[in-house]
């Protein structure tokens, strides 16, 4: 005879979260601790099998998959991945605001996620700002945890869980998918716009749906059968007097009741395969399949999690199924159609309406299915055994587990919960109370449903979850999320959903967003990435209003930052965001004029990927003029540290430019008759440079000082090719320059210059 | 505002029929004992057993040789609800049944059939009304208001 031994709290549709930081490839284990559980992939994987037949892994992603697929959702949806860009510090998951941090400091790291995978988040964060901040924080400010405490399924998450049960889970759901709408809503705005914000407009409508799958979490947990009743307690700790033992003394309680199977199949001190009778397909169930009071007000068959596979094959649960995948649809499809559905219409007809009916959320268990639920069987589906006792017949056997379930629950000890002894004296109390109702109704009303609609009494205080309204402060918040703002969860919500909250940043300060171009230091990726992003929206190609590429117009059409390119309209938009954040077009720089003895120099923002970049002279300044005179002997015009930012020792520059000379001679170093032209890399500081290697050129300068190749005047655009030394500079230098120790007294005028990175 | 209108709607309530005994066949009659045929891991220290084992050290054990007020109210509710079984036994029938405390361990007190009247006359179901009369305000459970 067995009775209940269960590990932690209600469990739902089953969610799953594999790491590989171990380092061995091809192998996951589970994840470890809160970080992990919110950076790390939640997909299943080999190797993963509960102790039943059924292969039901990551049931929540395949829920929505289902729905996106009976719903109609663009192929291109379903199945469809988001890389969301964390900039973060090293070593760390916490999205930063590279305007907050020190320049270059920053780095990218992607978390994957198909848009159907993250309908598991709420089984691995508190919410979406906790995922966003990789569970870094725990919410329950009063419960004084450290972040993997805090966000341990089988202990504090799952004691504040109630949301995952009607009806909270209707409200928490409508909290969410409102949310969704609102993000949605917010790229409908910017679908409009030119085929050069392609890219941004569909990775708004992942974002929003995103949003969506998070909330369609609640939703399918709503058609478990195992969380069709009222839970105890709320999300708040202020439910169990803000004690943290009291809410775990309540999820774990709930748990005995649902969620047990997936937590024993996995517990190495229970041998053999377990049972969740309130969401197990048990045919052999004296007291007929759990079931639920539907609107139509019928009963029908329902199962729950682990065992979506039978769900989905219909049948029996084709009520159920039907109804799941409605709402889902429902929910989804308004969702995208809020979008500009730029990834192409729904391929059916949708009633969302079908979500705000009693249809979607009217469904209570039965008596019986509690009564069932307060115990559990051991063996797999569907050779359960109830469990047992001496009377022969097996309804008989099951009425007197009721008998033995309430007396157990008299001698229950919370060990370890920091209960002080009134607590524990009213969770004995109410537990056994609880097992004789639930007990005494099963056999004399069992299919009632008054228990699950808020029937049950206090447990520890804790009323049914249907007492309870309003939303925690932990909860996530509507818009606008921007990624200034000073709440740190909200902050992190703005820097991982960038594209929704184009709209509600079209006002914001231009010189902040000037201030995001590189500007020195060593460029990162991540300041790059995080300027285009920004920028984007607002820039247009070109010097000013009077002088602009009108192909690319931008989405804030109110709000506008000009590029600075003189070479408008033949630039791709993508390019020149690209050099505007980080490449080195000035934008009021380029060639001016210097002081009589300083060098020419010209700055611009890093460049930092392969690509040319080209200098640019501002409109109207005269060209680079490299002039000699015989005392100076060399004349540099200095790109400053901008122009190597992201060239590596070893690389190869390919450097082009054009003359137009005064004077018509050519250089040849290796002669050393006459001037030489070249480039030149230091660190900073004049007169300790460390000239750079012209390769492509059989002679080359190596007795001087500088390095440079052959060259001479010409209008014709001219190539050479420069390695970067190994040597890594903290402030470098790359200078242009000329020297000619013998020849006074001309000028020689640098038209262009290209720098591309192969 | 008079009271004339809760009065009767109290005395309404108060009136509603209860149901006749019913008792037939037999029935096993629930044991501390069984909780030690339930194979449960050992609890703390080899004492009791190991229910819910719990991530931080928390866990929900059998203290099986706990003997209060609440065990007595489980034992009485026990021992009703392992002997209604309808249509043979309905729960009046077995409180006119079931060992009267202090005849056994397990027992109900006489007063649970009195007070299990009274609840159901006040309206409540069967269900409810047994509930309530061993774990409610007017519980027939000695030193239960305690």
């Amino acid at each position: 005879m067995m009775w209940l031994l269960l590990v932690g709290n209600a469990s739902a549709w089953q969610s799953e979260c594999f790491s590989t930081r171990q380092g061995v490839t091809g192998s996951f284990y589970l994840c470890k601790g809160a970080e992990e559980q919110a950076t790390e992939r939640w997909i299943p994987t080999e190797g993963r099998r509960y102790k039943h037949a059924s292969t039901a892994i990551a049931e929540h992603w395949e829920i929505w998959n289902h729905a996106a697929q009976a719903g109609g959702l663009p192929a291109e949806l379903q199945g469809a991945e988001i890389l969301f860009e964390v900039y973060t510090r090293p070593d760390e998951y916490i999205p930063r605001h590279p305007a907050q941090e020190k320049a270059g400091s920053l780095e990218v790291v992607g978390r994957l996620r198909e848009i159907g995978e993250v309908t598991q988040l709420p089984d691995m964060s508190y919410s979406l700002q906790d995922w966003a901040r990789a569970n870094s924080d725990c919410p329950l400010d009063e419960a004084d945890l450290d972040g993997d405490s805090c966000h341990n399924f089988l202990g504090h998450l799952g004691a504040l869980n109630s949301t995952h049960f009607l009806p909270q889970a209707q409200d928490w759901y409508m909290h969410l998918h409102g949310i969704a709408l609102e993000r949605a809503e917010a790229c409908a705005a910017i679908s409009s716009a030119g085929e050069h914000y392609e890219q941004t407009v569909l990775t708004c409508e992942k974002q929003a749906l995103v949003v969506e799958a998070v909330a369609q979490h609640y939703l399918q947990d709503a058609w478990s059968s195992g969380h069709m009743w009222e839970r105890w307690g709320s999300p708040d700790l202020e439910t169990f007097d803000g004690k943290v033992a009291n809410a775990l003394a309540v999820g774990s309680f709930a748990g005995t009741w649902h969620g047990a199977k997936a937590v024993l199949d996995r517990s190495p001190l229970l041998p053999g395969q377990w049972d969740d009778p309130m969401c197990a397909h048990a045919p052999t169930n004296p007291w007929g399949d759990v079931a639920y009071l539907g609107t139509d007000g019928d009963l029908h068959p329902a199962l729950g999690d682990l065992f979506w596979y039978v769900v989905v094959q219909g049948g029996d649960y084709a009520h159920q199924l039907d109804s799941l995948t409605t709402c889902s649809v429902a929910g989804m499809a308004e969702v995208y159609q809020a979008t500009g559905q730029a990834h192409g219409p729904l391929d059916t007809v949708v009633d969302t309406e079908a979500l705000y009916g009693e249809a979607c959320w009217g469904q209570r268990v039965t008596n019986a299915a509690l009564g069932v639920g307060s115990l559990v069987h051991k063996g797999a589906t569907p050779n359960q055994t109830a469990f047992g006792g001496t009377p022969e017949s097996e309804k008989a056997r099951e009425a007197y587990g009721f008998a033995i379930a309430t007396l157990l629950s008299a001698v229950l000890v919370p060990k370890g919960f920091s209960l002080d002894s009134l607590s524990r004296k009213e969770f004995r109390r109410d537990a056994s109370e609880l097992h004789a109702l639930v007990g005494f109704n099963a056999k004399l009303n069992g299919k009632g449903t008054q228990l699950a609609s808020g029937g049950l009494p206090r447990l520890l205080g804790a009323e049914a979850n249907g007492h309870y309204q309003g939303l925690p402060e932990w909860a996530d918040p509507p818009g606008p999320w921007s990624p200034t703002d000073p709440d740190p969860g909200v902050q992190a919500l703005g820097l991982m959903f960038l594209e929704t909250g184009i709209q509600e940043r079209c006002d914001q300060d231009l010189d902040a967003l000037e201030a995001l171009r590189w500007s020195g230091g060593v460029a990162s990726a991540a300041d790059q990435a995080f300027c285009e992003r920004m920028v984007g929206p607002h820039l247009r190609i070109g010097l000013g209003a009077d002088s602009y590429d009108p192909r690319y117009e931008p989405i804030c059409s109110d709000n506008i930052l000009y590029s600075g390119h003189t070479n408008h309209g033949t630039l791709p938009f993508e390019e020149a965001l690209e050099q505007y954040c980080g490449g080195v077009v000035l934008q009021d720089g380029g060639f001016e004029e210097p002081e009589a003895s300083s060098p020419w120099t010209f700055k611009g923002g890093g460049a930092v990927g392969p690509g040319v970049y080209t200098l640019v002279p501002k409109e109207g300044a005269g060209q680079l003029d490299l002039g000699l005179n015989a005392s100076s002997g060399v004349a540099y015009a200095i790109a400053s540290q901008s122009l190597l930012a992201g060239v590596q020792g070893g690389e190869v520059v390919r450097f082009e430019f054009r003359m137009l000379g005064e004077t018509p001679r050519s250089g040849d170093c290796a002669s050393g008759s006459g001037p030489t032209f070249g480039l030149r890399l230091d660190d900073g500081e004049y007169g300790s440079g460390d000239a750079f290697r012209i390769v492509g050129f059989e002679e080359w300068c190596s007795g001087l000082e500088y390095w440079g190749g052959s060259w001479s005047i010409t209008p014709e655009w001219q190539a050479m090719e420069a390695k970067i030394p190994v040597q890594s500079y903290e402030d470098p230098i790359l200078s242009f320059y000329l020297v000619d120790n013998t020849s006074p007294d001309y000028h020689l005028l640098i038209d262009d210059v290209r720098l591309e990175k192969p | 505002m008079t009271h004339l209108p809760l009065l009767f709607l109290l005395s309404a309530c108060s009136n509603h029929e209860v149901e006749a005994p019913i008792y037939s066949g037999e029935w096993d009659k629930p044991t501390w004992d069984m909780l030690d045929d339930l194979g449960l891991p050992s609890g703390p220290d080899g004492q009791g057993y190991t229910v819910l084992p719990g991530p931080d050290g928390q866990e929900l054990w059998a203290d099986t040789s706990l003997r209060d007020e609440t065990t007595e109210a489980a034992a009485c509710g026990a021992l009703v609800l392992a002997c209604v079984n309808p249509p043979e036994r309905n729960v009046l029938g077995c409180l006119q049944n079931i060992p009267i405390c202090p005849e056994d361990e397990i027992c109900c007190p006489q007063a649970c059939e009195e007070q299990y009247v009274q609840e159901r006359r006040s309206g409540k179901e069967p269900a409810e009304s047994i509930v309530d009369a061993i774990w409610g305000e007017d519980s027939c459970m000695p030193g239960w208001a305690q």
